[in-house]
């Protein structure tokens, strides 16, 4: 269970504080800025909850040091209180700031030029979101584990809570990550490995992974794959991305492209990606891409094709982050239901998953399925599949 | 009842796959139920049960049902109703009239549900009145009592009870036609006019677009109001509905039929009628049979539905701004579908009888080399080289293309698979090839979707004229070399092609059915199903040589 934050106003007052240990004023303001955002995105206590914003996910993993510290107060049912008061807020505020200042971006690696090949007939599975090592997350580790039908390749869309330090990187992802023997794994990086300059998950996930840099292809007779790094620059590509995939393109003849990153180029329930748009706009308006899966979003959505693109939009962003389900659904199916989503916008109209999350006890009516996707290719075809966490598979159909 | 919730749920599910057979079973388990249980059934669940059977029109299964709840004290007016309803749907009509009577007796009875059990009265002399063409007292008596019940209902609430007064104006408009004498009767162009004004209105008033039903209603006004242009357009609007499934939809294509009396003979049926068929082909349930002589005419008012306005372009560009694309792609695809059939044949005796399909094909898809002759493919059940029981040997057998008018008469066999085999036979046929283009076939391996795809077989089902075989249709379960679905075919289907539903691609050969199919879905145990084999498994047979 994932600590909780309150803030009690000391005995006495501000007044109290006359004695307090002094703090950078500026510092200060942002702490106290991060704890009130931290305070409010606390909607069910004890169920892990974000805000994108890199002083809060910093502040929750400091929280959740501080937990494992045993620096924490129990709560009522079983959950650690961070009991901020005035009194000793200034302490808390100069260790916080001690352990955010020592964070610096790690250094950006450049991928090789050429796409590693895949078979002409492999299986991927597909996980966003998912760096948590809670709730559905496990499962759907031991789902893709457990599947007769092998993964080839793995790959992570990004994200690992609360800011993936070391410590988050090595307990919420690769230990729990799936065991497939033979399987080759990859993961993108996400906002939340940025927020602490991305430095373990470059350090631990990339050499876990035998993965030499934060973006890769892979190619056969039929298709590329090209998996993005949207994050080291937030929601756009930074260094030689561009050059770096279009000429991938302009070698892979009539290949079909699919495309991985964290962020997503379009939405119907969040921000858009202008500066993704920007930089693909040769591709884009080319058609070139064929489709696109993304994370970041907390949701499921299956888009149709983009009126303008042609390509397929998926948010696979439901891996293990709890996300509240839409209120425009109404109450919650017992069972997992696709709902439609009109397009806006020029943003096609989608299928997004709604449903309950069992893994979120006494929460379950709240928050929406978790699960991952899988596409199978076989020569020019693609098949995906939706799988709830259990692995059941929830939607299947031809990627065309 | 305490598994209730279970077997409406399973009843659900079989419902929505359509698998009709589990229906029966579970509803024949809920009756039992309901007997054998010390209380009776929620009236939630009841009315859920009722309204989940009638949408799917499984009129038995909801007359056991409804007589089982009412039998066991779950006499409400509504069950009432339900099973007085499932009754007329099955064109039982004079039961169902004192069931209603019952319920209108009842001083219990809601307002609402006495006005349904009025405006279902109304449906019941609509219908006896409809059926019975010899002029005479009776017909009169039906007509009255059909307008009189839907006009009072009509009346103790205008702005609400819109079905009843549509109706009216039906059989007011159907009484004028049939040169009927009515006295003290409203004129039906004026309700017509009062009931569109009413739905201007309700629109004007919600944020949210009207139900399907209303849409329907508002199109029956404007056929009443002879503002034809409008009503194609709500017709398009109507069949973009996605709350009109294959019932809503094949009642309004009865009431347009049966009590309009439109057809494709004049010019508003030959407008209406295709855009209501091809939605109809679009929605889980719906079935088209066509005689193949008026396929090319059907094709033509698509092509006419399509481009219905003088200025083609500006005016497509303008249709395609209000209703969007998918109205179009929804027309094309059922041209598309009904092209398909030139290229499909009745397999027949050199007596004219009908045995099985056969189809063409491009030689050059199933073997070695690009020869672009046409070949016909068919069973090996229905024409082999070697004696088969039942098998016409090719100069026994004739290829039948009614759609074209041309009969072919059977050449050499370039290869056959024995019926426990792959099942096939490709000919050539004698004489100039038939005028049509071989059917495309979808070589890639054939994957069960969640939901699960629907397929089309087109054929000869009995040995009758060509039929779309569209009810009940999902694919089962499938694997390297066969596909299991449940497209309901009988005899003289064997042969026929199995098309994919995007792009009407032929995916399988279909050569048999049976009611204890060995499941290939990956579960065990048997089930109703009926079997084609993979085209990519003949193809890779026919390549090897």
């Amino acid at each position: 269970m994932e600590p909780i934050v309150t803030f009690k106003p000391a005995a006495g007052g501000l007044e109290a504080l006359g004695d307090a240990p002094s703090a950078d004023p500026e510092a200060l303001a942002e702490f106290s800025r991060a704890l009130q955002l931290l305070e409010k995105a606390q909607l069910r206590p004890g169920v892990m909850s974000t805000v994108e914003d890199p002083a809060v996910a910093l502040l929750q993993t400091f929280i959740a040091e501080q937990a494992d510290q045993g620096k924490l107060s129990p709560a009522p049912g079983g959950a650690l209180e961070a009991k901020f008061d005035e009194r000793d807020l200034l302490g808390w505020a100069g260790s916080f700031f001690t352990f955010w200042r020592r964070l610096r971006p790690h250094k950006w690696l450049t991928a090789a030029p050429a796409p590693d090949t895949v078979n002409n007939t492999f299986r991927l599975t597909l996980l966003g979101d998912w760096g948590t090592g809670l709730y559905g997350a496990p499962v759907c580790a031991q789902s893709i584990a457990a599947s007769p039908d092998r993964a080839d390749l793995i790959f992570h869309l990004g994200d690992t809570y609360y800011s993936g330090t070391e410590k988050e990187i090595k307990n919420r992802m690769l230990a729990v990550w799936p065991k497939v023997p033979g399987a080759v794994s990859r993961a993108l990086n996400g906002n939340h490995e940025m927020y602490t300059g991305g430095d373990a998950y470059f350090k631990h996930a990339l050499t876990k992974f035998n993965q030499a840099a934060s973006y890769f292809a892979y190619q056969n007779d039929h298709w590329l794959l090209a998996g993005l790094d949207t994050a080291y620059s937030d929601h756009d590509l930074h260094g030689d991305q561009v050059a770096w995939l279009e000429n991938l393109v302009a070698q892979a003849g009539d290949r079909k492209l699919v495309l991985f990153s964290h962020h997503q180029p379009f939405s119907l329930l969040d921000n858009q990606g202008p500066k993704l748009v920007k930089k693909l706009t040769n591709l884009l308006a080319a058609k070139r891409i064929f489709a696109w899966y993304w994370g970041h979003e907390h949701h499921c959505v299956l888009y149709k094709a983009h009126p303008a693109w042609g390509l397929q939009g998926r948010c696979v962003g439901h891996g293990g982050f709890p996300y509240f389900r839409e209120k425009q659904f109404g109450d919650p199916p017992d069972r997992p239901t696709w709902r439609q989503l009109d397009s806006k916008n020029l943003v096609p109209s989608a299928l997004v998953l709604d449903g309950q999350n069992p893994y979120i006890e006494n929460h379950e009516t709240e928050y929406g399925p978790h699960g991952y996707m899988t596409v199978e290719f076989e020569g020019e075809t693609a098949f995906e599949s939706v799988h709830d966490a259990d692995g059941t598979v929830l939607r299947a159909q031809p990627l065309e | 009842m305490a598994d209730l919730a279970k077997l409406e749920k399973a009843l659900n599910e079989a419902l929505a796959a359509f698998d009709w057979p589990a229906t029966e079973a579970l509803c024949a388990e809920l009756v039992e139920s309901i007997y054998q249980a010390s209380e009776a059934l929620p009236e939630a669940s009841a009315n859920r049960i009722l309204g989940a059977l009638r949408r799917k029109q499984r009129f038995e299964c909801m007359t056991s049902v409804a007589e089982a709840l009412l039998r066991s004290g779950r006499a409400t007016a509504r069950v009432r109703r339900q099973y007085a309803q499932s009754l007329i749907d099955r064109r039982i009509l004079f039961a169902p009239e004192l069931v209603l009577q019952g319920a209108a007796q009842d001083l219990s009875t809601s307002q609402a549900e006495l006005t349904e059990a009025r405006g279902l009265t109304g449906r019941i002399y609509k219908q006896l009145y409809v059926n019975l063409h010899a002029p005479g007292a009776a017909r009169q008596r039906f007509l009255e009592r059909a307008i009189g019940e839907y006009l009072s209902t009509y009346r103790v609430d205008p702005k609400a009870n819109l079905w009843p007064g549509i109706n009216a104006v039906a059989l007011l408009q159907r009484a004028e036609r049939d040169g009927m004498s009515l006295q003290g009767l409203p004129d039906p162009k004026a309700l017509a006019k009062e009931i569109l004004a009413t739905l201007e209105q309700r629109e004007a008033d919600t944020a949210d677009f009207l139900p399907a039903w209303d849409v329907a209603t508002a199109l029956e006004a404007l056929v009443a109001l002879g503002r034809h242009t409008e009503a194609v357009d709500k017709a398009l609007e109507y069949s973009l509905r996605g709350d009109a499934d294959a019932f809503e939809i094949s009642s309004t294509v009865r009431q347009l039929e049966e009590v309009w009396e439109l057809s494709e003979s004049e010019k508003l049926g030959a407008k209406l009628l295709p855009i209501l068929r091809a939605t109809l082909l679009k929605r889980q349930g719906g079935q088209i049979t066509f005689d193949p002589k008026d396929i090319a005419k059907e094709v033509k008012r698509v092509e006419n539905a399509r481009n219905r306005a003088p200025d083609a372009g500006v005016a497509r560009a303008k249709f395609e701004k209000v209703f969007g694309e998918d109205a179009t792609r929804t027309l094309e695809w059922y041209k598309k579908g009904l092209e398909q059939t030139q290229s499909i044949a009745r397999v027949e005796k050199l007596t004219g009888k009908g045995h099985g399909t056969g189809w063409l094909v491009n030689r050059a898809d199933f073997f070695p080399g690009d020869s672009k002759q046409k070949l016909l493919v068919t069973n090996a059940h229905v024409i082999s080289p070697s004696a088969y029981p039942n098998a016409l040997a090719p100069d026994e057998a004739r290829a039948n293309f009614q759609a074209l008018g041309k009969k072919f008469d059977v050449g050499e066999v370039v290869f056959s698979s024995p019926p426990e085999e792959l099942d096939v036979t490709f000919v050539a046929l004698q004489g100039p090839e038939p005028p049509a283009e071989p059917l495309r076939v979808y070589t890639n391996k054939v994957k069960l979707r969640v939901p699960p795809q629907r397929v089309y077989v087109i054929g000869h089902p009995g040995g009758r004229d060509i039929e779309f075989s569209l009810q009940d249709n999902a694919l089962l379960g499938c694997n390297d070399r066969l596909l299991h679905y449940r497209a309901p075919t009988e005899g003289g289907s064997s042969g026929s092609p199995v098309f994919e539903d995007a792009d009407w691609r032929v995916i399988a050969l279909h050569h048999a059915g049976d009611t204890g199919m060995q499941r290939i879905d990956g579960k065990p145990g048997t089930y109703d199903a009926n079997e084609g084999i993979a085209i990519r498994a003949i193809q890779q047979a026919t390549k090897k040589g």
